[in-house]
């Protein structure tokens, strides 16, 4: 048997309730997982929990696990979620140069010089996002600079603009999908 | 321009080389994206993820034995829990039943003299009510120990751990509180009194009326306490010190708040995401060692945060059931 048939038999075996099953398939998949969640997020905790969260829904949906699917795609889809918000928060708050302070200091010319191998420069993205901002209504542009660039929750947008919390993210989203398809060549 | 620059770059990122203009790019587009694209993209780095290192065993097993606490099957059932806290419930009724009918037949002169405890375990607490309503609230991990005759000759209770009094005047029969190392002597009086076994300091606190502390090292050093005063008496050193206190700080654990007395932060954060539900993440390394002392009463994990904002310059963002705190 290779490792794939092996695979199908810990599966049915889980689908019929096995913990012993579970372990199996726990001892391949946990340690690769553990390391990928690491790589994107380097904090032992936040990797233990994305782990941890992942096999409790595993052992949850025990019964509905298709055995015909690699498992290693299926582990993936249930960690999806968890992986990419830790990733979103982490980036978010890992010290970059924000673009105002380029703007300002660095002068739009002279950040990528050093970077010529880059297939686009940082003031390439800056500027298609300011021209795609420009695409936005005011309204838009305001919610958007307000939540993605100072980091201001939608409570805290509506306290400031006294707009109501489901019209801040109506907007919000709005304006994220126009942003998203003018520069949909980025993603 | 073709697609997958977010690809290229969250491979650079994930590879370690990653320079600060093209981590400042992969920012801006990790705020544009949405869930579907990243997802593809993870799942793309996923498939040709190619595992340099393996993580050491004993991060795996830790994982899996949480795991295992909430499914291998005999784990402890959540119901053993509910049992718990009815019969705590239970235990309450029945003591005052008992003491009142002891109170009863010991007036007719048939009084038995042995002891009664009643003990507290993890997550418990007990009210107390002693044959002469005096009002005993025990918080978790305690025990007070009384015999039956109490009120007889003499109203004497055993205390260790914590626990709030509430005691009926009585100019003759002065009420008297055994720990392991202080007697404290009441009138009619409101105090709490905090004396676990496992802590150095004994901590005593007056809400109303006055008490009379005698260590049981130095017999001839009595203390007495005004409201709002609090004494804390090391066991070891025998040292005593009196100082002013707050009220709504010694009474909270009667309203079911979390308290602390110079706990590190680490162990507080643990308590708060029990309590509230929540996973924090807490990115202020040199915190964590802190000790804090304050209770924390709200019914809101935001005033929480507030609580510990204001104790800790830092940000926090309330993420479905994660927090994350960072310096300000």
């Amino acid at each position: 048997m290779n490792l794939s048939s092996y695979e199908k038999t810990y599966i049915k075996g889980l689908n019929a309730g096995s913990y012993k099953d579970f372990t199996k398939l726990y001892e391949i998949y946990a340690p690769r997982l553990y390391a990928f969640a690491y790589k994107l997020i380097p904090s032992e905790s936040i990797a233990k929990d994305i782990v941890q969260e992942t096999f409790i829904k595993v052992w949850e949906n025990r019964a509905t696990i298709d055995s015909n699917r690699p498992f290693k795609a299926f582990i993936f889809t249930v960690a999806r979620n968890h992986l990419s918000n830790e990733l979103r928060n982490h980036i978010n708050r890992m010290e970059t140069v924000s673009h105002p302070e380029i703007l300002e200091h660095k002068g739009y010319g002279r950040i990528t010089h050093n970077d010529m191998e880059e297939e686009f420069s940082l003031t390439e993205l800056i500027k298609s996002l300011e021209q795609a901002k420009q695409k936005l209504t005011p309204r838009q542009r305001e919610l958007f600079e307000l939540n993605k660039e100072k980091g201001l929750s939608v409570t805290e947008i509506t306290e400031r603009t006294n707009l109501s919390e489901q019209s801040v993210r109506n907007q919000l989203s709005q304006a994220m999908q126009r942003l998203r398809k003018e520069l949909k060549n980025y993603l | 321009m073709t697609g997958n620059k977010l690809y290229g770059l969250l491979n650079r990122y994930i590879s370690g080389n990653i320079s600060k203009e093209e981590l400042e790019k992969l920012k801006i587009l990790i705020g544009i994206t949405d869930e579907d694209m990243l997802g593809k993209r993870l799942n793309q780095l996923w498939t040709e993820f190619e595992m340099q290192k393996k993580p050491s065993d004993a991060v795996i097993g830790e994982i899996y034995k949480n795991i295992e606490q909430v499914y291998k099957p005999q784990a402890v059932h959540p119901k053993s829990r509910c049992a718990l806290h009815i019969a705590a419930v239970l235990l309450i009724i029945l003591l005052s039943g008992f003491s009142t009918y002891l109170y009863l037949t010991r007036e007719n002169g048939i009084i038995p003299n042995r002891h009664i405890t009643v003990q507290t375990k993890r997550g418990q607490q007990a009210t107390i009510f002693l044959p002469d309503s005096s009002m005993v609230r025990l918080n978790i991990e305690s025990s007070l120990q009384y015999k039956q005759n109490y009120g007889y000759t003499d109203r004497q209770v055993n205390l260790s751990g914590e626990a709030f009094f509430e005691i009926m005047g009585n100019r003759q029969k002065p009420f008297i509180v055994q720990t392991g190392s202080v007697d404290i002597e009441a009138l009619g009086t409101s105090f709490n009194v905090y004396s676990y076994d496992s802590e150095e300091t004994v901590e005593m606190a007056l809400i109303s009326g006055k008490i009379k502390i005698t260590p049981h090292s130095q017999p001839e050093n009595i203390t007495f306490l005004k409201p709002n005063e609090k004494l804390f008496y090391n066991k070891h050193t025998g040292k005593m010190r009196v100082e002013k206190t707050d009220n709504q700080f010694e009474t909270a654990w009667l309203r079911g708040a979390l308290v602390f007395r110079s706990v590190p932060v680490r162990d507080v954060l643990k308590k708060i995401e029990r309590k509230y539900g929540v996973t924090i993440h807490l990115d202020i390394p040199a915190v964590e060692n802190d000790k804090f002392t304050g209770s924390i009463e709200s019914d809101y994990i935001t005033e929480v945060m507030q609580i510990v904002q204001t104790h800790y310059p830092s940000k926090y963002k309330i993420e479905g059931n994660n927090i994350y705190i960072s310096p300000k």
